[in-house]
């Protein structure tokens, strides 16, 4: 009985872990880097950033590769901070 | 891309000459920056009253010469007046270099705009839900996060739809551990931004 009271809340977790979720990101990688020059601008300044997500998919896992500019970079992370503010209303 | 000025080119550009206005030259400079065609060819043929082969050399001629322009970033009046041969016509050099001079921001914010590059980012949306039941937990209260990511191929092959959609689900440890990751992204930034 008291084995019970002692895992319930490791158990609890691991349920609740189980439960399906759709697309699970799983990770999350980048680089960023400076455009130097392309093919019709000798020389540029540009500083640009690449992500990859890695969404769950079923049982196998999928790369999604993106790039974003500074701004848009800006608008992500504020987004998700507005993302984490509401999900912190529920607990 | 950039190739090299030859005086050839400055000979087709002299058939400039020939157009009906200032106006008509702005038309042609313009329209053969994007790249030439048949139709094009044509247009101008008929608007200068020369042959369709004199045409396509003129809008070729012109096109290396704006990106010539645009490639070495020339942005003043004495810059690309320098490029045009001593005997060159006065008056039309001019306008030319008028003309080159007035397109370029535009054209550079363009091939800005249309370079290669992964999918970019145009849209992000998201929706927190409470998760209340599953098969494994009868009665639950949890938070999870989908976002909606849209991105766009900013030179797409032929056949390829450029705007793609991708739905992600997060968990609140995830939404925390991506913000680290984000953070840090920032943190980086500010580093090479102050350099």
């Amino acid at each position: 009985f008291n084995t019970w009271g002692e895992h319930y809340a490791a158990l609890s977790r691991l349920a609740v872990g189980q439960t399906l979720m759709v697309n699970q990101l799983v990770d999350m990688d980048w680089k960023f880097g400076v455009t130097v020059g392309t093919s019709e601008i000798q020389k540029v300044g540009n500083i640009f950033l690449q992500l990859k997500l890695v969404v769950r998919k079923g049982n196998s896992t999928e790369n999604v590769y993106m790039e974003l500019t500074l701004p848009q970079f800006y608008n992500f992370l504020h987004e998700m901070e507005r993302a984490k503010a509401s999900m912190e209303c529920f607990s | 891309m950039a190739a090299a000025l030859s005086s050839e080119h400055f000979d087709n550009l002299q058939l400039l000459l020939k157009a009906p206005s200032k106006d008509a030259v702005r038309d042609i400079c313009v329209q053969s920056h994007r790249g030439t065609h048949r139709r094009l060819e044509e247009t101008t043929a008929e608007t200068m009253n020369v042959t369709t082969a004199q045409a396509a050399q003129l809008l070729r001629s012109l096109h290396l010469l704006s990106h010539h322009v645009l490639f070495h970033h020339l942005g003043s009046a004495e810059q690309i007046l320098r490029l045009f041969p001593d005997s060159f016509h006065s008056s039309l050099k001019n306008l030319i270099t008028k003309i080159l001079l007035e397109n370029s921001p535009t054209w550079r914010t363009e091939a800005l705009r249309d370079q290669i590059s992964l999918p970019q980012l145009k849209e992000l949306d998201w929706r927190v839900d409470m998760v209340t039941g599953s098969d494994s937990v009868g009665r639950l209260s949890v938070p999870t996060c989908l976002v909606q990511i849209k991105m766009e191929d900013p030179c797409p092959s032929a056949g390829i739809e450029p705007v793609s959609t991708v739905m992600v689900e997060l968990s609140r440890e995830s939404v925390d551990t991506m913000l680290d990751g984000l953070g840090r992204i920032r943190d980086q930034l500010s580093v090479v931004a102050a350099k």
